[in-house]
């Protein structure tokens, strides 16, 4: 039983220890690079401080290093799940093509005002996006 | 922000199709100018709606969409130059996302 308990609990250590490795490589990779906390808009960088990581942890030998891999499978395999099926809430407002729409203004990045209205007798694509990036 | 690579990466076809693209989301001014630099490439202007009041006018709130703070449902949006709206996609998941072409289509055939 002893014994027992002990493999799990060298188990569970290393599996820590492999994890947050990979965690402080991910925010020291973001931080070098100037980011933000949490902003990212370089994927190459993230690629290149976390690829030999996670080349070593692919290379792991042994139970510890299966049974580490099934973990992160798993995990992967439930949050693109999640991400992939969840859906979005319904929008407040059903459709509202052929209607006239809502005019507004809104500063852009450099703080200037934009005005729907001054755009009339032009094409426009709005484009809402989630934010938070 | 995927999309957003693809519409500046494709800026040159809107243009021909005289479309202005409007960015809009609830991120501040700071975070607005970042993504104008490095996303859109500095090609198009980006709004900021931190109190997500036009985003709630267009009835697109994603309530505690993020962490608890609201933002907005993924949708495009294409206005007509009589200011009346032509096609409206709300994305209801991420692969819900309309495609680049599908976008072009869509613009296309409402200039027909």
């Amino acid at each position: 039983m002893n014994i027992a308990y002990k493999r799990a609990k060298t188990s569970t250590l290393r599996i820590a220890k492999g994890a947050s490795a990979v965690i402080a490589a991910s925010l020291s990779s973001g931080t070098q690079s100037g980011f933000r906390s949490g902003y990212c808009y370089r994927p190459q960088d993230w690629i290149r401080n976390l690829l030999p990581r996670f080349a070593s942890f692919a290379s792991m030998r042994g139970s510890h290093g299966q049974f580490l891999r099934t973990i992160v499978l798993v995990c992967l395999t439930a949050s693109s799940a999640v991400t992939q099926t969840t859906p979005y809430p319904k929008p407040q407002v059903p459709s509202a093509v052929a209607q006239l729409a809502p005019d507004f203004r809104l500063k852009n990045q450099d703080g200037k005002v934009f005005h729907l209205a001054a755009l009339r007798g032009h094409w426009v694509l709005l484009f809402f996006y989630r934010g938070y990036w | 922000m995927t999309e957003l690579r693809e519409f500046a990466r494709h800026s040159d076809v809107l243009q021909r199709l005289g479309v202005r693209l409007v960015p809009i989301s609830v991120d501040d001014r700071q975070h607005a100018h970042d993504v104008w630099g490095k996303v859109a490439e500095e090609k198009f202007a980006i709004l900021s709606d931190p109190g997500a009041t036009v985003i709630r006018k267009f009835g697109l709130l994603h309530e505690a969409g993020h962490g608890g703070a609201d933002i907005a449902l993924r949708t495009t949006i294409l206005i007509g130059p009589d200011g009346r709206e032509r096609w409206r996609r709300v994305s209801q998941s991420v692969p819900d996302l309309p495609s680049w072409d599908e976008t072009v289509t869509m613009i296309k055939k409402a200039q027909e």
